[in-house]
């Protein structure tokens, strides 16, 4: 005959063990803050009068990346017709201390170009000041030369596994570069 | 009697030592069930209430045999063919079933098969005493719920198929079309809606993949599948949450019952992507366990990039491989099914799709060839998908007399899914998503035998519960965030049989939270708890006449709580350079589907007619802001979860005529509207109208090449003129027609067949792009394919 007591008995006991391996597993398991490491917050690009003078500073600079509040762009007037040369960096100040991304992108020449375009009406035109490890331009170094008193938009363009080789793309026309984008920012420029 | 006391006083007894929380309660009911179903004393017992119908007809002209005698034993239950050859017998009780068919000048023959649902036999009866053994069983289609609008892929239809995606296969059913990501992704959409508004059953266990991704494919592998059913209807209230729009039902074959070994073997190559897939299955029994049957089962693809006609589409390799174990036994009145399966998918996303801000996308609208041509290759490189999912089932079910049978069904999912992207600082081995997503459930069901020898019903409950959780080290900021959600369910569906009638009625209640956390702006972790509940019912009735006419319709009210998407999103959506943004705030969407079919079967005619009207109010839809999001990579639109009323409504068409002896022609058609009724516009990525057409001639000889078939097809996809304004990055691609051909043969290897098969798809080459694929902006859609396949059986 069929003991119920015995049935209990067994049947409570698997059913704790079961509930203790179930819930046992809920340990606390908080999410984990991620690390963005290819988040880009900041570019700057600094413009020193080849005769000497005060630099020139373009930034922009959005602290908690994409959405949030949005970015604060500065621009610093230039002067007409002199010829600066521009260093740009790229940081990630979200992270503690920043991280230099610049010299990541330095050290994957090969795969990036920065070009740099003006809407018409801005007297500006360009030179890229630096090589990757082929010899082909990569643009964190340039020479900018400024004409008469003018105003207008420069865009700065950071492409990722462009076609270096494609026409036009050495003298830094984005028209064949291909690739994509990985930074592109406008700044109002002013020469006075 | 006695175990239903026993969980009654085990029950009491821990709710005055109040040893557990209250909420626990009905997982502790559960476990009692798999521990009492053992016990319990075993019994024969039935629920015969299937119905077999079909039609006896001469191999050699396909006229129709009347009076011929069908019985089915061991019932005995009998009846007579009418002058068109049809037979209808009702009662059947489900498990194998011998039948004995006789006619005039011919010997008495024995057909023996397994019968599970409603069935319906085409019999060709050789009308000659010496070659009685070559009775065979053409089609067999099965009709489950009859007020139910269904359609089936199995057998011939199924196996040729085989080596098609999920997604793919789905397309040949009249009203499904196919959602794409590139030539590699595919997932289904029923009647216009698809992801979280569908709900998958594979093996019935509810998939449970991260579906709300259009990008994310079902992850199932058809080989699995003896049998796919599609229902059309709202059918939440026996299958859930998500059935809103349909159901795909993934079916096995049924365990073999005996000692002998045997098996299939599929072999196909594909010269778009030079694409081997490779197929096994071995099943058999046990000589020292009657009853016990097993099978394993697993396949193996692996394809290079794919061809338009105009150039190569580079990074659309891919490589998948899967396999599954099944074993059960039925002892008595009791029975147990066990099965794990594993798939894995890699998958290559084209190249030229992945771009980085607007001005990307505006150069690739502008080219007309993608911008990204290499070489054929067999690498798979990033952008790409690596894809595991685990699924384990354990099943048990008790058969009482006269009383019903009782159910148990528990399945674990396992998902791990990771994106690879091209990045920078040699972090392309390093995924860009990595989540694991873990799904445990629980369903109980009890279905009633006939009361009154008309109401027959089945009630049930079912408990689901699933945790996302993301992988750390990405170094970047999680789409999905870590969550916590349990789902509830309760339902009871009563059916009334009479002769030519049949009425359904069900009712469902639902109860899900989502417990979630998340980082805010300012780095703190944040918790957010939801909870949504609702009802759901469904309302049916089936009509038949007679053996010709067939007519159903089918009201049903569902509803789906926002999903993890909807919810949370935020961020940049690679493909298509916008930014989604989810919401909290919104609410669950309600549904009333209704929809009707009516079928009808006269030689030389065969036609089937779906209609239905869908009306969802707060529908949860992407509308683009005004203002667009600055960032250091340009300026995004921004698209933000919303809610609306729609309604969607359409006709589904599939007619066959038999123009001359053995030349059937078929014709299948889908039209879908769907409509935002507050804005008064169309809603986006809707089917475009579909219509194909094709020829089919069998060739009958009695050598050892048999079952010959050629057929030839046209498939045409009109262009989708209805778009909202103002949403969509380019216009709708133009209409195209698509000829497609093949030919089919069984070869006689001393017992066994050897299937073979030829398919030419896109025989023209013609290079076109499809409304329903998120990577028409880069890309035309694969060229001409030839496909050999084999199939052996043994």
């Amino acid at each position: 005959m069929f003991d119920l007591k015995l049935f209990l008995r067994v049947s409570l006991f698997l059913i704790t063990g079961v509930s203790f391996l179930v819930f046992s597993g809920c340990k606390k398991d908080d999410p984990v803050q991620e690390n963005e490491e290819e988040l880009i917050t900041t570019l700057s690009l600094v413009l020193t009068p080849d005769g000497g003078g005060t630099p020139a500073a373009f930034v922009f600079r959005d602290l908690d990346g994409d959405g949030g509040n949005t970015p604060i762009i500065t621009a610093d007037k230039l002067a007409a017709n002199t010829t600066y040369t521009g260093e740009i960096s790229l940081l990630n100040e979200a992270a503690n201390p920043s991280e230099d991304i610049a010299a990541e992108v330095k050290a994957e020449s090969l795969e990036h170009q920065f070009f740099f375009a003006t809407t018409t009406g801005l007297n500006i035109s360009f030179a890229y000041n630096d090589q990757d490890d082929n010899g082909n331009p990569l643009g964190l170094s340039i020479k900018l030369l400024t004409g008469d008193t003018s105003t207008g938009a420069l865009r700065v363009t950071l492409r990722h596994e462009p076609d270096k080789d494609a026409s036009g793309v050495a003298n830094g026309d984005l028209t064949n570069a291909g690739g994509e984008t990985d930074i592109e920012v406008d700044f109002t420029v002013e020469i006075e | 009697m006695l175990h239903l006391k026993i969980i009654v006083l085990t029950f009491a007894t821990m709710l005055q030592k109040r040893i557990f929380h209250r909420s626990f309660l009905w997982i502790l009911f559960l476990a009692e069930m798999f521990i009492l179903l053992p016990l319990a004393s075993w019994a024969q017992g039935q629920h015969c209430n299937l119905l077999l119908q079909g039609k006896v007809v001469d191999t050699h002209n396909g006229e129709a045999l009347a009076f011929a005698n069908v019985i089915a034993a061991p019932q005995q239950i009998g009846t007579i063919t009418d002058e068109s050859g049809h037979f209808v017998l009702s009662q059947i009780c489900p498990g194998p079933l011998e039948m004995v068919i006789s006619h005039l000048g011919c010997e008495t023959l024995r057909l023996k098969f397994d019968i599970q649902s409603d069935t319906t036999l085409q019999i060709e009866l050789e009308h000659h005493v010496e070659l009685l053994e070559s009775i065979t069983v053409v089609s067999k289609r099965v009709e489950g719920s009859a007020t139910q609008t269904k359609s089936t892929l199995e057998g011939a239809k199924l196996d040729a198929l085989m080596g098609k995606s999920l997604g793919e296969s789905l397309k040949s059913i009249a009203g499904l079309n196919t959602l794409k990501t590139g030539p590699t992704i595919s997932k289904p959409i029923i009647h216009g809606l698809h992801s979280s508004r569908i709900l998958l059953l594979n093996n019935g266990i509810r998939q449970e993949g991260q579906e709300w991704g259009s990008d994310h494919a079902p992850e199932i592998d058809p080989f699995v599948a003896n049998r796919i059913t599609v229902i059309k209807g709202a059918a939440a209230v026996q299958y859930g949450l998500g059935a809103m729009s349909g159901v795909v039902l993934i079916e096995p074959a049924a365990l073999p019952k005996n000692n002998t070994m045997g098996g299939q073997i599929h072999l196909i190559g594909r010269s778009n992507g030079n694409m081997g897939i490779a197929a096994g299955e071995l099943e058999g029994g046990w000589k020292k366990w009657k009853n016990f049957g097993w099978r394993l089962q697993a396949s193996l693809r692996r394809s290079g990039d794919l061809k338009a006609p105009a150039y190569s589409l580079t990074n659309t390799a891919m490589s998948e491989r899967s396999f599954s174990l099944a074993a059960g036994s039925q002892t008595g009145a009791l029975e147990w099914k066990t099965y794990y399966s594993y798939f894995q998918t890699t998958l290559g996303i084209l190249r030229s799709a992945h771009i980085g801000n607007l001005t990307d996308l505006e150069a690739a609208l502008q080219s007309e060839r993608p911008l990204f041509i290499e070489d054929f290759s067999y690498e798979i490189q990033n952008p790409k998908q690596l894809v595991r999912h685990h699924l384990a089932k354990l099943e048990a079910s008790r058969n009482w007399e006269n009383i019903g049978k009782l159910q148990l069904i528990y399945g674990f999912q396992f998902n791990h899914r990771q994106e690879f992207d091209l990045r920078r600082g040699g972090r392309d081995d390093i995924p860009a998503i990595d989540l694991d997503l873990t799904t445990h459930s629980i369903a109980l069901s009890f279905a009633h035998l006939p009361w009154r020898k008309h109401l027959s019903g089945k009630m049930g409950i079912s408990g689901l519960y699933q945790q996302n959780r993301n992988v750390p080290g990405t170094g970047v900021r999680p789409l999905i965030p870590w969550y916590n959600s349990p789902t509830l369910g309760i339902y009871w569906i009563e059916k009334w049989i009479a002769n030519k009638w049949q009425v359904e009625a069900g009712l469902r209640y639902d109860y899900k939270t989502i417990q979630a956390k998340r980082f805010d702006e300012q780095q703190n972790l944040q918790t957010i708890n939801l909870d949504f509940n609702g009802f759901t019912f469904n309302l049916g009735a089936f009509y038949q006449p007679g053996d010709r006419w067939m007519l159903s319709t089918n009201l049903g009210t569902t509803f789906r709580p926002p999903n993890i998407s909807e919810l949370f999103s935020d961020g940049l959506h690679h493909a298509v350079a916008a930014i989604e943004e989810g919401s909290t705030d919104l609410q669950i969407e309600k549904a009333w589907k209704w929809i009707n079919s009516l079928k009808f079967q006269q030689d030389p005619w065969q036609v089937e007619i779906d209609a239905y009207f869908h009306l969802i109010n707060d529908y949860i839809f992407l509308q683009p802001d005004a203002t667009p999001r600055l960032t250091i990579r340009g300026a995004f639109p921004v698209f933000s979860y919303q809610q609306t009323d729609a309604w969607l409504w359409g006709v589904d068409f599939t007619g066959q005529l038999e123009v001359y002896k053995d030349l059937l022609l078929r014709i299948k058609g889908n039209w879908v509207r769907a409509k935002d009724v507050e804005k008064d516009q169309p809603l986006i990525y809707i089917p475009a109208d579909r219509v194909e057409g094709s020829l089919l001639y069998a060739i009958h000889t009695n050598s050892h090449l048999k079952d010959i078939q050629f057929s030839c097809g046209l498939e045409h996809t009109s262009r989708q003129n209805r778009t909202p304004e103002g949403v969509d990055y380019a216009p709708s691609p133009q209409g195209f027609i698509l000829v497609n051909a093949a030919i089919s043969g069984n070869v006689l290897l001393g017992k066994q067949t050897l299937g073979i098969h030829l398919k030419l798809e896109n025989l023209l080459n013609t290079a076109y792009r499809d409304y329903l694929d998120r990577l028409r902006y880069y890309a035309d859609s694969p060229g001409r394919n030839f496909e050999f396949s084999i199939q052996y059986k043994f």
